[in-house]
Parts: structure tokens; C-alpha cells; sequence
């Protein structure tokens, strides 16, 4: 089912292919080209990918032989494991937390730059700069914002004369302090999404709203935000797949601390699979993320039938 | 269309088998450790900068030289050493010569050849290496490694800010009241007297002195799930909760954050290796000291780890990879290493080379005594495990916001 609206997408997007029928030799040309993208197919992903799930049914150490534990791995991650549903509820609360704060954030803020106002291709360039500089630089910038005595605390205590909370310190707050990094660092790409939907909304439907007496608000849900709706719809599936592999953000600034408040699925996994040198335990993590990523990408383009409008 | 569809079948075959045979050629190419020649060996060596690798082919080529052999320096910044060594050894393709922290010896014990009955073909005496050391490197008596550095944990202190204070210079014999009384002397507006680390190092020497306790028995077994560490991690946690001359934690934060508050001129007085001192003289814009650690119930007592070179259990020519490994940890090796600042080496003898080549003789009596009064690091083959539950249940924990039976019970959890 998921795929028809996959298809409805690219119908919309792409004209529909010539009617005449391939002509000889084209085939062997583009086996040929797809050649070098097919070996690294197989070699970097669907090899690995079979491959984890193979060995999420093992026991699977570093060191040492693999045993065959049939749906141990599994068994032991609903049932006895206490970090993996701590990681999974961090999980979704950076999700539920990050991705409508990032769609309005960057929404708003495309909407803002998007009439004729002074300036507006630098303002663009400039909500785009987080996007583009590693993940990394921009984690450890924000980890000596956050410290104590950091430029935070020190403007909390200048202003109000109290200490900024220990954001990263603590157990309530560091959650938190990962979403609204994330958020800095991601809502550039889906800006430029957004920018270049509302650049393609006609004015003259805008007009003639407005002629027959909407204001902006109702302009603005009735009109152009139907037709953003497949930008939308774009921008939010694939910041809801990513976000459910949230990984730097936790490593770099936390490092999935205090405690196990901001160990996410992914953190979780490399944790597993890198530290503790549980191969196959750190192949369910990822197929367990597979699988729910997957389903909520099904709903989502199941849903997308009653909302996203392809036609003007 | 069934011609076009056997023909792209065809290719698309063909591709596999190419891809296969690629993949299966590289795999041959980096297995075979023998190779073109013989005499061809490959040592895999954490390393930190240029001029770090520059110092360890130095020592690759000393030990060439020594074993006729020509031996391939490969290497990863610290962290990726030991991912890399993991999957490296997953599949079974580990270099000839293994580098090796004691921390770590018991969880890649396993990898390595038993150095031990071969010694004497090696014309290597254990009497002539620090005995700590040489026991950190053992693993339920194999010798997992020949160690080539080591040092006891102490305490590094910013020597401008206790002057600057009018406080006495920590010396032999300081006590746990005179580190506190300086530690609450030191913190001020904009910097703290001590940086708490959230790592086992910054508290197992604290633990020595004051009950004599490591984190892991001498069966093995992690055990602080005991008065002795409760009593220690109170007084720990009092230093930031109550004591306030430690900065709360920010974050999960590894050595290299309480190094680099230190340097930074935040926290007088930091627990580290003398590994660290020459680049801390070097960076730091204040004048560094090192003293040992304060006397209190047990006495000044401290713990010892280092690093040491060992032979992979994979390795082709056995033969030649030992002699090879104890060139590397040499007279000359060594020598040249402690003389360079690289290392504090593990050869007694050669450790003289450390303190005249860097200008370091006034850390010597601190040394001498610290090292008289170390334990070697006892660790768990699960010890990247405790470490990263120390660290994160620490931070909580220190921070005053949970209590320390909750961080004992989730680091014990780790046995």
C-alpha cells in the first residue's frame, strides 16, 4: 500500500515516459552504467543489510565463535533489557519533540523570507549555514554554550542574576538542550524546501483569495499551504526517518548521559555494537529501528491520501 | 524481450562475479600477512599527531633493525584504535604486532601470544621492566604485551595559582585536609580548586589512599559495592555538592575534558599520568607541578597503568614477530622514547633518559615515590563497559541530583 503513493508522487512530478518502446541496445548501455552503482549496491548495502539480520539471530562477540540464539537478541530487548525501552522512549520523545518544532520553525521562517523583502537571499544563505557545517563542529560549540560558566550561564547570570540550569548536567534538562541543537542544525535544509514551494505558489491564486476577502491567516491555510502540501509532505517524512536515527547530537554532547536520559536507539546500537562488542544484539537494535521507521513511513503515506494535494 | 532480459541478467551476473572477485581479491591482499616477503611484518599503534608518528616509525625501524625485519607502522587516533582493533580482530585479520593499554589487556587478552615462556628467546628479562606494569599486562598469568610506558596517577596542580594564593606548594607527605584547604583556596569567581572527573581515574587513587580499595579486587571481580567506596564517592561527590571547589559536571566527559579544564587554567588541581606532563608544560600558561597523592586513612596511594606492544595470536612467523615486539620495547626503543618526551619508559633503567632529556628533575621524587607506592590498574574484561556506566551515572550522581548507591548499583551492574 505504501507504494502507491510512492508512485502517485513520481507520476505527478516526472512526465510520463515516451510511448515508443526501448530500443535495442539501450538495455545493455544501461546495465552497463548502472554497473558500477549495482556493484556498490550490493557490496555496501544490501550485503550489510542481509548480513545484520543474519546476525541478529546470533550471539555474535568480536572475539570469539557466534551462537545461534534464534530470536534471543530480540527476546531480551523487550523483555529483560531496561536501556533499550529507556532508548526507544528517548527516542520518541526527541521525535515528537524535534519534527513539529522543526517543520514550524522552518515554515515560519520561510514564509517570512518569502515575499520581496531587503535582504532575502542572504537570509536564506545564512538559515542554511547551520545545515551545511558538520554536525560535529556545531555539537561541540553548542556543548561549551551549554557548560556551566558557559556563555549561557554567564548571560543568565548577568540578566536575572541566577545560574543557567546545568543543561547537559542534568537529567531534565539534557533531552532538551539535544532537541533544540538538532533543531538549529536541521531546519536550514527543510527552509529551502519550503522557500522554493512558496516561490512556486501562483499569485494569482493569492490574489483572487484576496479579492474575494481572505486575509493573510486564511490566505495562508487555505490557499497556500494546500498547495505546499507535497513540500510538506516531503520535508516531513524525511525528517521524521531521520530524526529516528538521531545519533551525533547525543554522542558529541552527552555522550548519551546523565544516566541513560539521552541514549537514543541509534546511540544505543553503536553502544551495543562498538563498545560492548555485542555484534549481533546491536543487529536487532537495527532491525527493530527498521522496522519501526518503516511502518511509520507506511502510515504516513497512507495518511498522505486525505491531505497532500498534487493538483493545482 | 527475453533476449534483452538474458542479456542484462548476463551483465548483471557478471557484475556480481566481478564485484566478488574484487572483494575477495582485497580481502586476500590485506590477510596475507606474509606476503611478498618474508621478513614483512605490520605493527598497529594508536598515535595523536605527525610528529607522533614520526617518533613511533623512529621506533619501528629501531626494531627492524634489531629482528631483520621490515615492519609496516599502521595507525588510528585513540578511539578508533580500539573500534578498529575490534573489527580488525573480528575478522581475523589483525596485524602481526598489537598495541595494547593494561586497562584493556583482560578484554583483548585473547588476541594476543603468550609472551611469557618466550622471553628468554627473546633475550628480554622481566627484572629489567617495573613490575606493576608488567603484571597490568598480564591476564591470568599470560603475558599478553611487553610494556614500553606506564605511570602512577598523581596530582597536577597549577603551581602560578598556589603561589598566587600564598598556599604552600604540595609536597610529600600533604594531607587530604591541606588538598581540601587548597582546593577551597583556589576556587574562585572564575575558576575551581579541582576538577572532578566523572572517570574511575580521577577516583581510584582517592580510594587507594584513603581504604586501600581498587575498583577491581586482585580476583578480578569488580567490587564497589562496599563501605570503603561508598564512603569514598561521598566524600568525591562532597567536593562538588557540598565542598563546592569542583565545577559541576557538564556532560559525560571523558579524561581529556579534566586535562583540558586544567590547561585551561579552570581547575587548579587535576588527578593524570605523567604521559600527560610534558605536553601540559608545553600548553599550559601557567607553571605546572606535579605531587603525589594526599595522605589520608590508607596513606599516599595510587595506581599505575601504561601501555605495552604484543604479538598477535594470528600473526604468520610467530618467530619473528616476538623478536621483533622486544625490539620495539629495546634499550635503544626506549631510550630513544623517553628521551623525546614520548614516553615515561617502562624499562627502569632507561627512565633516567625521561627525566634528563625533558628537563624534568624535579618531578623525579614525586615520581620515585608514587611509583614505590602504586598498584598496577586492576581492570574487568568488561571494562569499557564500567567505564561508560561510571561516566554516565556519574555525572548525575555528582551533580547531587541522584544519590551514590544509585550510581554503585548501576556500575556493579557492569560485573
Amino acid at each position: 500500500m505504501a507504494l502507491t503513493g510512492a508512485v502517485r508522487v513520481t507520476d505527478a512530478v516526472e512526465p510520463p515516459p515516451p510511448a515508443r518502446g526501448t530500443r535495442r541496445g539501450d538495455g545493455r548501455a544501461a546495465s552497463a552504467f548502472l554497473l558500477p552503482g549495482a556493484i556498490g549496491f550490493v557490496a555496501f548495502t544490501a550485503f550489510p543489510i542481509l548480513a545484520s539480520l543474519v546476525m541478529s539471530f546470533f550471539d555474535w562477540p568480536v572475539l570469539g565463535d557466534p551462537e545461534f540464539i534464534g530470536f534471543g537478541n530480540f527476546v531480551e530487548l523487550f523483555t529483560t533489557d531496561p536501556v533499550f525501552t529507556t532508548a526507544l522512549l528517548n527516542t520518541a520523545v526527541f521525535v515528537l519533540l524535534y519534527v513539529p518544532v522543526n517543520i514550524v520553525v522552518s515554515m515560519g521562517l520561510a514564509v517570512w523570507i518569502s515575499p520581496r523583502i531587503v535582504g532575502r537571499r542572504y537570509y536564506r544563505v545564512l538559515f542554511f549555514v547551520p545545515a551545511v557545517t558538520p554536525m560535529v563542529g556545531n555539537a561541540v560549540v553548542f556543548g561549551l554554550l551549554y557548560t556551566p560558566r558557559g556563555l549561557i550561564d554567564s548571560v543568565f547570570q548577568t540578566l536575572f542574576g541566577v545560574s543557567a540550569p546545568n543543561f547537559l548536567g542534568s537529567s531534565t534538562w539534557a533531552l532538551p538542550a539535544v532537541v533544540l541543537m538538532s533543531v538549529w542544525q536541521g531546519f536550514g535544509y527543510n527552509l529551502l524546501v519550503f522557500s522554493a514551494a512558496l516561490d512556486a505558489v501562483p499569485p494569482s491564486l493569492t490574489e483572487a483569495a484576496a479579492i474575494d476577502g481572505a486575509g493573510p491567516v486564511r490566505q495562508f491555510f487555505s490557499v497556500v499551504l494546500p498547495l505546499m502540501s507535497p513540500s510538506l509532505f516531503f520535508a516531513t517524512v524525511l525528517t521524521l526517518i531521520s530524526s529516528f536515527q538521531v545519533f551525533v547530537q547525543p554522542y558529541i554532547l552527552t555522550g548519551g548521559g546523565p544516566g541513560n536520559s539521552t541514549t537514543t536507539l541509534v546511540m544505543y546500537l553503536y553502544q551495543s555494537g562498538f563498545q560492548n562488542f555485542r555484534l549481533g544484539f546491536a543487529s536487532a537494535i537495527a532491525w527493530v529501528l527498521f522496522v519501526i521507521i518503516m511502518v511509520l513511513t507506511a502510515v504516513q503515506f497512507l495518511g498522505q491520501k486525505k491531505w497532500v494535494h498534487y493538483d493545482q | 524481450m527475453a533476449p534483452h532480459l538474458s542479456r542484462r541478467q548476463l551483465l548483471g551476473l557478471g557484475g556480481g562475479a566481478a564485484a566478488a572477485l574484487a572483494l575477495s581479491g582485497c580481502g586476500a591482499g590485506s590477510s596475507g600477512s606474509g606476503g611478498a616477503s618474508s621478513t614483512d611484518l605490520s605493527w598497529f599503534m594508536w598515535s595523536a599527531s605527525t610528529a607522533e608518528v614520526d617518533a613511533w616509525k623512529k621506533v619501528a625501524t629501531i626494531a627492524g633493525e634489531a629482528s631483520g625485519s621490515t615492519i609496516t607502522f599502521q595507525t588510528a587516533a585513540w578511539n578508533d584504535y580500539w573500534t578498529k582493533l575490534t573489527s580488525q580482530a573480528a575478522s581475523g585479520q589483525t596485524a602481526d604486532l598489537v598495541s595494547v593499554q593494561s586497562l584493556r589487556a583482560p578484554q583483548f587478552a585473547q588476541l594476543f601470544t603468550d609472551l611469557g615462556p618466550e622471553l628468554a628467546d627473546m633475550g628480554v628479562s622481566e627484572s629489567d621492566f617495573d613490575s606493576g606494569i608488567l603484571d597490568g599486562l598480564k591476564v591470568d598469568g599470560k603475558l599478553v604485551a611487553l610494556p614500553y610506558d606506564f605511570g602512577p596517577l598523581v596530582v597536577f596542580y597549577n603551581k602560578t595559582a598556589f603561589e598566587q594564593a600564598g598556599l604552600p606548594l604540595p609536597a610529600i607527605g600533604w594531607t587530604q585536609d591541606d588538598f581540601v584547604a587548597a582546593a577551597k583556596a583556589l576556587t574562585t569567581g572564575s575558576s575551581y580548586g579541582f576538577f572532578a572527573g566523572a572517570v574511575p581515574d580521577s577516583i581510584i587513587p582517592f580510594a587507594m589512599s584513603q581504604h586501600g580499595v581498587q575498583a577491581v579486587t586482585s580476583d578480578g571481580e569488580l567490587d564497589i559495592d562496599n563501605d570503603e567506596w561508598r564512603d569514598t564517592l561521598n566524600w568525591y561527590r562532597g567536593l562538588v555538592v557540598t565542598e563546592k571547589v569542583a565545577a559541576p559536571l557538564a556532560a559525560a566527559g571523558s579524561q581529556a575534558a579534566a586535562t583540558n579544564q586544567f590547561l585551561a587554567g579552570n581547575a587548579a588541581m587535576n588527578i593524570d599520568g605523567p604521559w600527560s606532563l610534558i605536553n601540559a608544560k608545553a600548553t599550559a600558561g601557567f607553571e605546572v607541578g606535579i605531587a603525589p597523592m594526599p595522605v589520608a586513612g590508607s596513606g599516599s596511594k595510587t595506581v599505575s597503568a601504561g601501555s605495552g606492544f604484543g604479538v598477535s595470536a594470528k600473526a604468520a612467523d610467530q618467530g619473528l614477530a616476538t623478536k621483533a615486539c622486544a625490539g620495539l620495547v629495546s634499550v635503544e626503543a626506549e631510550t630513544y622514547l623517553g628521551e623525546s618526551g614520548r614516553a615515561f619508559p617502562a624499562r627502569t633503567a632507561q627512565q633516567s633518559a625521561w627525566y634528563e632529556g625533558n628537563d624534568l628533575q624535579d618531578a623525579q621524587e614525586v615520581m620515585d615515590a608514587m611509583i614505590a607506592a602504586a598498584e598496577g590498574y586492576r581492570t574487568t574484561a568488561k571494562w569499557t563497559q564500567v567505564n561508560n556506566e561510571w561516566n554516565k551515572y556519574a555525572v548525575p550522581c555528582f551533580n547531587g541530583d541522584t544519590d551514590v548507591d544509585e550510581f554503585i548499583q548501576q556500575v556493579q551492574a557492569q560485573a
